[in-house]
C-alpha cells in the first residue's frame, strides 16, 4: 500500500518485489497458523475454529518461521539501499511540504493583519477584535504543522535505523534471531519432557489399573481356591481388617484418578510435613492412624494440588512417601515397623525445654515454621516492615484467637469487687461486641473476621463459648453476633450481648492451651495464605501448670500467613496499681514468670505502634505486646488495642 | 463512565467514572447541582456503619447548601430521621455511626472562578486542558495515610474544613477534577513528564481500559486497592 503525506504519493517499488511479497505472505500464513492453532475453541456466532495445533506440527512450522526470517533478512540486506533511498526521498518530501504550508501560513497571517486593520479604520472595532482571535488559530496551526512533520520524519529515522540495524551483521540483529531460535529451542524441550511426561503417566496409570483389579487377577489364577480367599474373609479376624484396608487403599486411589493427574487429597500441614523433613516413626504411625480412622477426608479434608507447588522438595516427598508406603505394608503382613532414623532430622532448639507430649504434627508444624517446607502456594512470608499489611475484607478475613486462663485462681477479687474471671469474661464479651459492632452495615454483617475463644483450666482446653455460640474451630463473627448467649438489660437502656461466662476452677493447662491453639491456627493459614495473619490473646493470672509453655508459644509465633508470623499477645492480670508493666522493651522489671511471658511475646507490630501512641503508652518497635501484672483498666486497653488490626476494608 | 452535558450557561461537559474496589458499588458517592456549577464528592469510610449512605447524604446537602457547615447539619438531621430501631447490633452499629471525606467545589456563574471546600484526602486537581496546575487539599502523594480526617455522622463535632478559592481566568481550557484518595495519590506520585498524559488516559479512556489499567497499576503496586472515582467537569 502506498503512503501519502501532504498529498504527495510515496511507494516503495524499489524493495517491495515478486520474491520479497511471497516471503512476506508466506510469514503471514505460518503466523496466522500458529495463532490459530494455540487454542481449540469456537469463535464468533459459534463459528468453530481451527483444533489446536499438535505440537509436533507447531514445532516444525516454528522451524519453518524461523527459516523464512532468515531468508528475509538476507533478501534485506541486499535491497537495504534501495529502502534508504525511499525514505530519503519521504522525508525530503515531507519538508517541501511542510515549507510551502508555512508559506501559506505567513500569508493566511498577512491576509488577516491587512483585514483587521482595514476593519479598525472603518470603525468596526468588534469585527477586528473577533479577528485578533484568528491570530491564535494561525499559531495554533503553525504549531501544529511543525509538530506533525517532525513526527513523520522521526518515525522515518527510527524505522530506517531499526531496518539497518537488521540488515547488519551486528550483534543486535543476531541477538534477535538468536532469541527467536532459542524460544524454538525451549519450545521443543517443553514439548519432549511434556511427551515423555505422559508415557509415564500413562504406565503409572496402567500400573494402578493393574493394582485395583489384582484380586481379581490373582482369584482367576488360583481356580477354586479364589473362592475359599473370600470365604476365609469373613471369618478370619485379621484377613477381614486387611482386606478392610485394602478397600480403604483402593477407594483413596480411586479419588486421586478422579482429581486428574498431578493432585493428591493431602492437607497443606501434612504436606509440609512430608516435604520438609523426614519422619520419625512416631509421626508416620499418627499418620498411619489418621488415615485409617478418617478414610473419607483425611488430613484435615484440604486437596492440594502438586502442579502448582513449584518448590516442593521433591527428594523428601519421595523419600517420606516410601517410608510411608513401607511403614503401611509392614503393618499390613503384621511386622513391627522399624523406627526409620532421619537423615535430616528436626534441629532441636538450644534449649530443650520438657515440653511433655507434644502431638507429633506441632513438631511438624514446628519445621514448617522454620522454613524447612516452603508454603505450597510457593509465595513468600512478608516480614519487618512488609508484613502486616494485608487488608482486612470478606474475601480475605483474619483470625482472633482468645486464650483464657479458667483455673481457680481466676476467682480473686479485683479492687473493684468483681473476680478477675467475671472482669475478664466481660473484657472479652466487649471486645467481641466491638468487632460484631465495627463489621455490621446495613446489609449485615460482614465477616472480617473468625474468632475462636478456648478456655483452660481443671485440667482441660476447651470451647470458652456458652453452648449454642459458634461452632467448629472458629466461627465467623457475623454467626457470633447472631448467637449472644443471652442479653443483659443495661442501667441506662438498652441491652448488652453475654457469650462468655466466668469460669475458675483447678489448674491452668497453658501449654494444652497453646498446642491446641498450634492446631487450629495452622490449619486457618492453610485455608487462608493471604490473609492477615491470627492474632493470639493469652489471658491468665499464674503459671502453667503443665511444664514450660515456650516451646509451643515459640512454634505458634512462627505459623504464618503470606502476609507474617502469627502475633502472640499475653495480658497476665494482677491487682493493677504499681505493680503493672505494659509493652516492656526488656524484662529488667519482671519477676522470673513475667520474664517468661516476655520472651514468648510478639514485638509490637508496626502498624499497631501509633495507635498505642495515641493511647498514652511509650511504646517502640523494640516493645513487646505484653502487660503484666494488668488492673481492670489495664486489660480493658489492652484487648481494645490488641483486636485492632490495621486495614479493615 | 457517564457524560453530562449543560446547555446553560457556563456550559460544561460533567464526567464521572466510578469502580469500586470489590462487589457492590463502593462507598464513594457524588451529587451535581446548580446546573453542573456545584459539585460534590465524599468518600465514606469502610469502618463505619453505613459509609456508602451517608456520604450520598454529605455529597447531596453539600451541592444545596452554599456553606459546607451548614451542609453537614442538614445531612446530620436528615439520616436521624431517617433512622430505624433494630435489635442491639443495629442500634449499637448505628450509634457508633459513619464518617466520610467531604470535597465540594462551586463554580461562579460565569465559570471563572472556583470555590472548593474539604475534610479529608477526597483531592480536587485544577487542570488546563490535560496539563494539572494544582491540587486541593494534599499535593504530596506522601500525604494520604491511613486515618484521613473525617466527617462524621453522629454528635454535633464541626468538622474544620480547609477552603481555597482559584482563578480559572487565562486558562485556555480549565478542567476540574474531583478525585478519591487512591487515584489522587497515584496521579500526584505520576513524574512530570507523564503527567499530561496520565490525565487524557483517566478523562478520556473507555471504562474497558481505565479497568486494565486499573488492575495493571494496583497487581504493580502503583495503585492502592481502594473505591476509585473521578467526577471532572470538561
Amino acid at each position: 500500500m502506498d503512503i501519502e503525506i501532504f498529498g504527495s504519493s510515496y511507494s516503495f517499488p524499489a524493495i517491495k518485489d515478486e520474491s520479497f511479497e511471497s516471503l512476506q505472505r508466506d510469514i503471514a500464513r505460518v503466523r496466522e497458523t500458529l495463532e490459530e492453532g494455540s487454542s481449540e475453541r469456537a469463535g464468533m456466532f459459534g463459528k468453530k475454529k481451527p483444533p489446536a495445533l499438535d505440537p509436533e506440527r507447531r514445532l516444525e512450522l516454528m522451524d519453518g518461521l524461523v527459516r523464512r526470517y532468515d531468508e528475509l533478512l538476507a533478501y534485506l540486506r541486499s535491497r537495504i539501499g534501495d529502502c534508504r533511498r525511499v525514505f530519503e526521498s519521504m522525508g525530503a518530501g515531507v519538508r517541501a511540504s511542510f515549507e510551502a504550508k508555512v508559506r501559506e501560513l505567513e500569508a493566511m497571517e498577512a491576509r488577516r493583519a491587512a483585514l483587521a486593520e482595514e476593519l479598525s479604520a472603518a470603525g468596526k472595532v468588534d469585527a477586528a477584535a473577533m479577528l485578533e482571535a484568528e491570530r491564535e488559530r494561525v499559531r495554533g496551526l503553525t504549531r501544529n504543522l511543525a509538530e506533525a512533520s517532525l513526527l513523520i520524519i522521526r518515525k522515518l529515522r527510527h524505522t530506517l535505523e531499526a531496518l539497518e540495524a537488521l540488515a547488519s551483521d551486528g550483534t543486535i540483529q543476531q541477538d534477535t534471531l538468536n532469541t527467536l531460535r532459542d524460544d524454538v529451542e525451549i519450545y521443543r524441550k517443553v514439548w519432549q519432557y511434556a511427551r515423555d511426561m505422559n508415557t509415564l503417566e500413562k504406565d503409572i496409570d496402567n500400573l494402578t489399573k493393574t493394582a485395583m483389579n489384582f484380586d481379581t487377577l490373582l482369584k482367576s489364577n488360583l481356580g477354586p481356591l479364589g473362592i475359599l480367599v473370600d470365604e476365609i474373609a469373613k471369618v478370619d479376624q485379621r484377613v477381614a481388617e486387611s482386606l478392610a484396608e485394602i478397600q480403604a487403599l483402593s477407594d483413596r486411589l480411586e479419588k486421586n484418578q478422579a482429581l486428574g493427574p498431578g493432585r493428591i487429597p493431602l492437607g497443606g500441614n501434612i504436606l509440609d510435613l512430608l516435604t520438609g523433613v523426614q519422619m520419625k516413626a512416631d509421626q508416620l504411625s499418627a499418620i498411619m492412624d489418621r488415615l485409617r480412622s478418617d478414610a473419607d477426608a483425611p488430613f484435615d479434608g484440604f486437596e492440594l494440588e502438586l502442579a502448582a507447588s513449584g518448590d516442593l522438595d521433591f527428594h523428601a516427598l519421595a523419600a517420606n512417601m516410601s517410608a510411608l508406603v513401607n511403614h503401611g505394608f509392614q503393618r499390613l503382613s503384621g511386622i513391627e515397623p522399624e523406627a526409620a532414623p532421619p537423615p535430616r532430622a528436626l534441629p532441636e532448639p538450644e534449649k530443650a525445654p520438657d515440653t511433655g507430649a507434644l502431638p507429633a504434627w506441632v513438631t511438624a508444624a514446628q519445621g514448617a515454621a522454620r522454613g524447612d517446607a516452603p508454603r505450597p502456594s510457593g509465595s513468600e512470608r512478608r516480614t519487618g516492615e512488609a508484613a502486616y499489611r494485608a487488608s482486612i475484607s470478606r474475601n480475605a478475613p483474619t483470625l482472633i484467637i482468645f486464650l483464657l486462663d479458667r483455673s481457680e485462681s481466676m476467682d480473686t477479687n479485683y479492687a473493684n469487687g468483681q473476680s478477675r474471671a467475671a472482669y475478664l469474661a466481660r473484657t472479652v464479651d466487649k471486645a467481641l461486641y466491638e468487632l460484631a459492632v465495627r463489621c455490621s452495615r446495613p446489609d449485615g454483617v460482614r465477616d472480617y473476621f473468625h474468632i475462636a475463644c478456648l478456655g483452660y483450666g481443671n485440667g482441660a482446653v476447651r470451647s470458652a463459648f456458652q453452648p449454642g455460640v459458634g461452632g467448629g474451630d472458629w466461627s465467623p463473627i457475623s454467626r457470633i453476633a447472631a448467637s449472644p448467649a443471652r442479653l443483659e438489660d443495661l442501667p441506662g437502656g438498652g441491652k448488652e450481648p453475654r457469650w462468655i461466662d466466668p469460669v475458675a476452677k483447678g489448674d491452668t493447662p497453658m501449654v494444652a492451651a497453646f498446642t491446641e491453639a498450634c492446631r487450629l491456627a495452622a490449619g486457618w493459614c492453610d485455608a487462608h495464605p493471604r490473609s492477615y495473619p491470627p492474632t493470639v490473646i493469652n489471658i491468665s493470672d499464674g503459671e502453667a501448670t503443665d511444664g514450660d509453655p515456650s516451646r509451643a508459644a515459640e512454634v505458634l509465633r512462627s505459623l504464618h500467613t503470606d502476609d507474617g508470623d502469627i502475633l502472640l499477645f499475653n495480658l497476665h492480670v494482677g491487682s493493677g496499681g504499681g505493680a503493672e508493666v505494659a509493652y516492656p522493651t526488656d524484662d529488667r522489671r519482671l519477676d522470673e514468670h513475667g520474664r517468661l511471658l516476655f520472651s514468648i511475646s510478639s514485638r509490637f507490630p508496626p502498624h499497631l505502634l501509633p495507635r498505642a501512641k495515641d493511647a498514652g503508652y511509650s511504646v517502640s518497635p523494640d516493645s513487646r505486646f505484653f502487660a503484666y501484672g494488668a488492673g481492670a483498666e489495664l486489660a480493658t486497653r489492652f484487648l481494645e488495642l490488641g483486636t485492632r488490626p490495621a486495614n479493615l476494608r | 463512565m457517564i457524560v453530562a452535558r449543560f446547555t446553560r450557561p457556563p456550559r460544561r461537559t460533567l464526567l464521572s467514572r466510578s469502580l469500586p474496589k470489590d462487589r457492590g458499588s463502593g462507598d464513594d458517592r457524588y451529587a451535581i447541582g446548580l446546573n453542573g456549577r456545584a459539585l460534590a464528592l465524599c468518600d465514606g469510610a469502610s469502618e463505619g456503619w453505613d459509609g456508602a449512605g451517608w456520604a450520598a447524604a454529605l455529597a447531596s446537602a453539600l451541592v444545596r447548601f452554599e456553606e459546607p457547615q451548614a451542609a453537614v447539619t442538614a445531612a446530620r438531621a436528615k439520616r436521624r430521621a431517617a433512622a430505624v430501631s433494630g435489635d442491639w447490633l443495629t442500634s449499637a452499629a448505628q450509634a457508633r455511626g459513619s464518617w466520610s471525606t467531604a470535597l465540594a467545589l462551586r463554580l461562579s456563574p460565569d465559570g471563572r472562578d472556583a470555590q472548593a471546600a474539604a475534610v479529608g484526602d477526597t483531592v480536587l486537581f485544577i487542570l488546563d486542558g490535560c496539563e494539572p496546575l494544582s491540587s486541593f487539599p494534599l499535593d504530596d502523594p506522601g500525604a494520604f495515610g491511613s486515618t484521613p480526617e473525617l466527617v462524621a455522622e453522629n454528635g454535633d463535632e464541626e468538622p474544620s474544613f480547609r477552603r481555597a478559592s482559584f482563578s480559572l481566568r487565562g486558562l485556555r481550557r480549565p478542567r476540574l477534577a474531583l478525585v478519591s484518595d487512591a487515584l489522587a495519590a497515584r496521579a500526584l506520585a505520576e513524574p512530570r513528564l507523564g503527567r499530561s498524559a496520565l490525565w487524557a488516559f483517566l478523562l478520556g479512556a473507555s471504562d474497558a481500559a481505565f479497568k486494565a489499567w486499573v488492575g495493571a497499576e494496583t497487581d504493580a503496586g502503583r495503585l492502592r486497592r481502594d473505591d476509585l472515582t473521578i467526577l471532572a467537569a470538561l
